[in-house]
């Protein structure tokens, strides 16, 4: 039997024997490193920072030093941080990336306390010169730093950066620019209050929250850590992929944040989903509104899949609408990267009311048309008031959808019959039931519209990008089309959320404007 | 307990050596016979270059005007600014839509438009990019170790049946992280490995290993808890970047592409598993040296492909050039040569794993023997080109040289 487990650092012996012997000294040194931390007294003035992002930024910050001084001539914090080094003792632990890498509190007090001594040090040591600075500004400061327009700095933060930093004109270095980020607060729990628990899940629980920075309202979603392996790999696809997609109808993640025991991202917030949305409107939504939903689910579809993200979760839960009609797709905990040429993916994927027959009879080799299904579900429910097909089983799914659009035959869905799913439900063959009869409401285009979705073979269900020039959105004019991708669909004039009929609150205004007055959201 | 649990290990070990293919339907595939695919001679690979370049030079396929951008050029140092380090929205509209540099070779898609995929796809090359130097900010480590390390991967991934495309990212997070990491110590390279296999595998997998499976087969040197901790060091690092297009991602494009029938099924698989498998087993080995990192993974893929095919075919599906993929692939020739010598593998089957889906499985050969031999006719072919500087433009080595090169084979 082959050997396949195997301890790395014997093989990765090196072939000279000077690197041997700084080896050894490296690892010699980290040895004295943990014994002298077991001797440091614990730091009781102050309160140690909870979170790794100090030691992450004081160790990225340290790096730094390690450029040609001439780079930075005046660098007060730089001339600080570097005395700091200059002593042998704590020196080696800035230098060398520990083995044991489990941070206790010992070792973040020490740094920052490191941290908090030298920047109170900084104002004596500015050193005077003859140039005279410009002053720095609000919006100097907010352009450099890519923030947004309405942030509000702490205080006495301009003060101290006037006081401190290299010379403002001259191009910010990554380094740089992390630092200040982290000093304004960005990666910090601190930043966050959180007002009121939204929901909780297996993994997380989503608080609403206000960031003391912006003064914005957001949504915390805390994925607790204690999990056995690690952080979920839902926290790990949803972040990655979130992080390359930036659209008007996708949520905005703006932060994230890790302690010991969660890692808390941080999205911008919107008032409601879909689902509560059609329960304040008593299930009948204003037709046109249902045409604007429909749109912005179509447009930040076809974004994804332009970049071969597949969401396999849409469901009216996971879309969020904010006052003014905006929509966006959320919760990409079950997204994938999709591949060319397709490959298996998992079928247990999509809740049930809004998965595809091919994947309830277990397909796995899906694409993009597995999304456009619950595309047709979701248009079906605003249209009607009601899901389409509320199975409770995969077999109960499967005999609403067959009962509502006809038992497939291998005329209808070729390669059905030599599924052997299928073969062993044995379903009775329903004839296709008109859908006008059960969602009056829509008009013939609108009927031809849902029924490209809701295709039992997979391939000839209506892409998002071809659906949104359908002739069903025409009233919407030709403009929307045309819009930028991080550009909302109500920055036209033309684009108004209506009144929807079933809305309960009496006291509305006779103006065409919707207006949720439950809720108090600053943009 | 510790027993039990080896005993047990071992026992699944033995069941995953077994050959499952007879209880599996074989699924039929579409053939594109017609395609040419061949293996080349290694003597003849040089000439065959040498060939592929006079033919450049005579027929000048491509217009003058147009510019073939030096894939190094992509590659800037890793100290460089980043533009979007925040995610709030920009209010300003998206600049106007650049013309792709290389031309889309994807068939009609149904989705979506073809160019504009293919803009993405070579958008994202851009933004994921790896330090061809990061050796030199970890003075205690030598390239060797990499290597090492990798090829440890690639045994783990055989031995848990996990997918190329898992390697590929944990291979990806292991080398950008050390981009952005200074001083590492050997002792901790085998951590950081584990860890990116670990977060490799919860991203790709369906059914990714368990924690302490990862812990088991370092032999005691990692711990469950020191994996946990590296995996949100090096996600917090990576700064959640973590879907690159990787090498075997665009090797299954260009692949498929070649493949690619009328009936413009482009997303169900065309091509000979066969195929797949040799060019594959080729990247495996080029990307156990330190040297790849200087190349795009788009252009490691082309030039691999190219390896088996032809000029006209890798610039069918990548949509490069010759001058695009040249240095690459003239670094490949020693690890070509070495694979042809090795002779292709069969493709193995894993019990559990579907028999379509069994190229997707990545494998270990002995890439580190494989590796040697490379980097010794590499030192051979770098001795010929010194002896004999080839005139600028084109590399025509005399035939006294060639002589001496396949005297000096024979001994």
């Amino acid at each position: 039997m082959k050997k396949f487990k195997r301890r790395l650092s014997l093989t990765l012996r090196g072939s000279q024997t000077i690197d041997e012997s700084l080896s050894e000294l490296a690892e010699q040194m980290t040895i004295e490193e943990s014994s002298s931390k077991d001797n440091e007294p614990i730091v009781k003035n102050g309160r140690p920072p909870t979170s790794h992002s100090m030691h992450s930024f004081l160790h990225q910050y340290t790096g730094s030093f390690k450029k040609p001084p001439l780079r930075r001539p005046h660098s007060v914090i730089g001339g600080s941080l570097g005395s700091f080094m200059a002593m042998p003792r704590n020196g080696s632990r800035l230098d060398i990336v520990h083995e044991n890498l489990k941070m206790g509190s010992d070792g973040e007090s020490d740094q920052a306390s490191g941290t908090s001594s030298d920047e109170v040090q900084s104002p004596t040591g500015v050193c005077l010169r003859n140039r005279i600075h410009r002053r720095i500004s609000m919006e100097d400061l907010n352009k450099r730093l890519s923030l947004p327009a309405d942030i509000r700095i702490p205080d006495g933060y301009l003060e101290k950066l006037q006081i401190s930093s290299p010379p403002f004109d001259q191009p910010m270095s990554r380094r740089s620019r992390r630092a200040s980020l982290s000093e304004i607060g960005f990666g910090k729990m601190e930043t966050y209050i959180k007002l009121e628990k939204l929901g909780e899940g297996t993994y997380a629980t989503v608080y609403k929250g206000r960031s003391k920075l912006t003064e914005n309202l957001v949504a915390l979603k805390e994925i607790r850590l204690e999990h056995e392996e690690g952080a979920p790999c839902t926290a790990i696809r949803e972040v990655s992929l979130l992080k390359d997609l930036k659209h008007a109808n996708i949520v905005t993640l703006h932060d994230i944040v890790h302690t010991d025991k969660s890692l808390t991202l941080v999205f911008e917030y919107l008032d409601k989903d879909l689902k509560q949305y059609m329960d304040d409107c008593g299930s009948i939504m204003s037709m046109h509104n249902v045409k604007l939903f429909l749109y912005q689910i179509l447009r930040g579809l076809a974004y994804c899949h332009r970049r071969k993200v597949l969401h396999r979760d849409l469901k009216p839960q996971n879309l969020l609408i904010n006052e003014r009609g905006e929509l966006k797709l959320a919760d990409f905990g079950l997204a994938r990267a999709k591949s060319v040429p397709t490959k298996t993916y998992s079928n247990e994927v999509v809740t049930l009311w809004y998965r595809p027959p091919d994947v309830l009879l277990g397909s796995s080799e899906y694409s993009t048309q597995i999304d456009m299904w619950g595309v047709g579900c979701i248009f079906f429910e605003m249209a009607s008031g009601r899901p389409l097909f509320p199975g409770s089983t995969v077999e109960d799914e499967l005999h609403l959808i067959f009962r509502l659009l006809g038992t497939p035959s291998q005329e209808t869905w070729p390669g059905v019959s030599s599924n052997d799913e299928f073969k062993n439900y044995n379903f009775p063959k329903y004839k296709p039931q008109p859908l006008i009869n059960h969602a009056p409401r829509l008009d013939s285009e609108g009927i031809e519209l849902i029924t490209k979705f809701l295709q039992y073979e997979s391939k000839k269900r209506a892409p998002a990008e071809e659906a949104m020039k359908h002739v069903y959105f025409r009233s919407l004019g030709p403009r929307i089309h045309a819009l930028p991708e991080s550009v909302s669909i109500f920055s036209l004039k033309e684009i108004q959320l209506q009144k929807d009929p079933g809305f309960r609150n009496s006291s509305y205004p006779e103006t065409g404007v919707f207006v949720i007055n439950h809720f108090t959201c600053r943009s | 307990m510790p027993r039990e649990r080896k005993e047990r290990d071992s026992k699944d070990h033995t069941k995953m050596k077994e050959e499952g293919g007879s209880d599996l339907s074989v699924r039929s595939r579409k053939r594109k016979p017609n395609v040419p695919v061949f293996l080349q001679d290694p003597d003849e690979e040089i000439a065959k270059i040498d060939k592929t370049v006079k033919s450049q030079d005579s027929s000048q396929p491509w217009d003058d005007d147009s510019a073939c951008v030096d894939p190094c050029s992509f590659i800037p140092t890793p100290n460089k600014e980043e533009d979007n380090e925040l995610e709030y929205p920009k209010t300003a509209f998206q600049p106007r839509k650049i013309r792709p540099p290389r031309a889309s070779p994807l068939p009609v898609l149904n989705w979506a438009n073809r160019e504009e995929v293919w803009r993405i796809m070579l958008n994202k090359e851009k933004t994921y990019l790896r330090d061809e130097h990061f050796l030199q900010r970890h003075p205690l480590l030598q390239a060797r170790m990499r290597a090492v390390l990798l090829d440890w991967l690639m045994e783990v991934c055989e031995v848990y049946k996990l997918h190329r495309e898992t390697f590929y990212l944990a291979q990806d997070f292991f080398d950008r992280y050390m981009a952005s990491q200074q001083n590492i110590i050997k002792t901790l390279l085998q951590l950081i490995g584990i860890s990116a296999l670990f977060i490799a595998s919860k991203l790709e997998e369906i059914y990714p290993p368990k924690l302490h499976q990862f812990a088991y087969v370092t032999d005691g040197a990692c711990s469950g808890d020191e994996i946990l901790t590296m995996e949100l060091m090096m996600m917090k690092a990576l700064k959640w970047r973590l879907s690159p297009l990787t090498i075997v991602s665009w090797l299954n494009v260009y692949v498929q592409v070649a493949y690619v029938n009328d009936t413009g099924e482009v997303l169900m698989p065309q091509y000979p598993q066969q195929v797949f498998v040799q060019i594959a087993e080729l990247l495996d080995l080029c990307v156990l040296d330190v040297g790849c990192l200087e190349f795009p993974y788009g252009v490691l893929a082309a030039s691999a492909l190219y390896h088996f095919s032809s000029l006209e075919l890798m610039q069918k599906v990548s949509g490069y050039q010759w001058c695009d993929i040249e240095k690459c692939v003239k670094w490949m020739v020693p690890f070509a040569m070495v694979i042809r010598e090795m002779g292709s593998s069969k493709l193995k089957h894993f019990r559990g794993v579907p028999m379509e889906d069994s190229h997707n499985i990545q494998t270990h050969t002995n890439s580190l023997d494989l590796l040697d031999k490379a980097q010794a006719k590499k030192a051979i072919l770098s001795e010929q080109n010194r002896i004999s500087p080839p005139p600028s433009g084109v590399l025509t080595p005399p035939h006294s040289s060639k002589k001496q090169s396949s005297e000096q084979e024979t001994e």
